[in-house]
């Protein structure tokens, strides 16, 4: 079990700012490990990777690669050479759509689900406008924010190419059964993409469990530094996939007219990479697993059940997604009757400097499916205690008594 | 929690929650919709002139207490102006109307002044 008290030490934002922070699906905030680190590279190391015949060189190549080992390791794949760096976990993806898209033999359909988030669906669309490749399709969702597995299945052809799902919904928490869609994806030779987002944060991912063809997270969700993202890819499919970008490092060979790629990562990490952000993303990692993922998992579970919970018994509040009890990423959408979730994020932020999102979340089409104008959303991370849960909750009943609602007007 | 800190402007809750100009013109010379792609607010205006007076204005949409708020407040400062004053108007002198808005949410707030920039810079 955390010692949430301890953790909240560990986060220099909670020491000099007063606020109550439940935006953690958007972004985390950073313990002092990580920021260390950050500086550590800036003051003790400060040149470039894998170019320089000097030791200074090597060594900040050396804590580079080893923090690529960590990634590898914390998602179980035994060679770091799956493991890409990019800009964040949207470049991941679109790094994927764009190299299957320039792929010869890849040619036919891209299942995407209606609760995927714009950086699952806008990379696919764009290599499926105006092009006879690809076309693409949504998984539909329930009006319970659902994938509908049947839908999957009847719509999962010898012809698709990819399938495109988020791990869990940023929306409304929703827990896909990855597993189960990889096995149907390949049976039937369909790659997977999983969007790794809101998984990675707070849940054990192994990749020989859940076998997914590609996977893409982002740092910054996860303790790390910003401007940073994973795009994990079998290491078979990397070294075959044509490379979106050109670069230094990325080449093994280039003259006037010819081009050998460098093997996997480097083919897909052109130019000088946020080396110090890679670092201090290892420092995120270390944190991470001396917490243990098991413990956040249980941790951050536990506290959205509570708010789930106690939403529950409000009577004008709508909840949006699994249920009590149900198993949820940890986050709840939902919306206070007649106030409206930007004036409640405004209020919660004026009556305690609590922090939630609102909004459609850069995912319409779930917005759109499940018939809201915009949800408020609160997510929960390491440094949360029940105790913030709470003054959500009581914050809520506060804005709705200020702001009223029909009944008021 | 802190001891009643003013959230908005009551002025503006009052707009939000009495909204004045809200409905639809059957025959308005400019109609425009601008959307918030960040929260999904929508707001319609309609205008109808008399040579260069606006002599109608209504809106119509759904949002938050500063979009709805700042939408019925522009429909009172307009009504009567001539287009040229009317596109002279500025975010400022919205916001000199709402008291003080949020100002993080310039988005909310600056949605109906936008449709009406649009709607007659046609003029």
């Amino acid at each position: 079990m955390l010692n949430v008290k301890d953790v909240k030490k560990d986060f220099p934002v909670l020491k000099n700012r007063d606020v109550v922070y439940l935006d953690n699906a958007a972004t985390t905030l950073t313990p002092d490990s990580v920021i260390q680190s950050l500086k550590n590279y800036y003051q003790n190391l400060g040149t470039s990777v894998h170019r320089g015949i000097y030791q200074l060189a090597n060594e900040t190549t050396e804590k580079y690669e080893r923090a690529r080992k960590k990634v590898a390791d914390f998602v179980g794949s035994d060679s770091p050479r799956e493991i890409v760096f990019t800009k964040n976990c949207t470049e991941g993806i679109n790094i994927i759509a764009y190299s299957l898209h320039h792929w010869p033999e890849m040619e036919g359909k891209i299942l995407v689900t209606e609760m995927d988030h714009h950086s699952n669906i806008l990379p696919w669309r764009f290599m499926a406008n105006g092009s006879e490749k690809f076309q693409l399709e949504y998984v539909d969702v329930t009006k319970e924010g659902r994938l509908d597995l049947e839908d999957y299945k009847s719509k999962l052809s010898p012809d698709t190419v990819a399938v495109g799902v988020p791990g869990i919904s940023n929306v409304v928490g929703t827990v896909n059964p990855i597993k189960e869609m990889t096995d149907l994806a390949h049976e039937r030779d369909a790659l997977v993409v999983m969007d790794g987002a809101q998984w990675l944060p707070h849940r054990k991912f192994d990749i020989s469990e859940y076998k997914v063809d590609f996977l893409t997270f982002s740092a910054h969700k996860m303790l790390g530094p910003t401007g940073l993202g994973v795009l994990y890819g079998k290491e078979d499919l990397l070294c075959r996939m044509p490379p979106p970008f050109g670069g230094g490092e990325m080449v093994l060979k280039v003259d006037r007219r010819k081009v050998k790629w460098n093997d996997p990562p480097q083919k897909f990490e052109p130019g000088t990479p946020p080396i110090a952000q890679i670092i201090a993303f290892g420092a995120s990692v270390d944190y991470l697993n001396e917490l243990g993922i098991s413990e956040v998992n249980e941790h951050v579970d536990r506290l959205a059940q509570r708010a789930v919970n106690k939403l529950s018994e409000i009577p004008y509040v709508d909840i949006y997604g699994p249920k009590e009890g149900e198993s949820r990423g940890g986050l709840v959408s939902f919306n206070v009757e007649g106030v409206h979730p930007h004036d409640l994020a405004t209020a919660l932020d004026s009556l305690d400097n609590i922090a939630i999102r609102a909004g459609l979340h850069c995912a319409q089409p779930l917005h759109e499916v499940m018939e809201l104008n915009s949800s408020a959303r609160a997510s929960f991370y390491v440094y949360n205690a029940p105790e913030d849960v709470d003054r959500f909750i009581d914050a809520i009943k506060e804005a709705k008594k200020i702001l009223g609602g029909a009944d008021e007007r | 929690m802190k001891d009643k800190p003013e959230i908005y402007n009551q002025d503006v809750v009052h707009h939000y929650q009495n909204p004045h100009n809200k409905g639809k013109l059957s025959d308005p010379d400019f109609s425009v919709t601008e959307e918030n792609p960040k929260c999904g607010d929508r707001v319609t205006l309609q205008i109808k002139l008399d040579g260069a007076e606006i002599s109608e204005v209504k809106f119509h949409g759904h949002g938050c207490v500063l979009s709805i708020g700042a939408a019925s407040i522009l429909t009172q400062m307009i009504q009567g102006l001539n287009v040229r004053e009317a596109l002279e108007l500025t975010f400022d002198d919205l916001v000199e109307n709402m008291g003080n808005p949020a100002k993080m949410r310039k988005d909310c707030a600056s949605l109906s002044l936008n449709a009406l920039k649009k709607a007659l810079s046609g003029w």
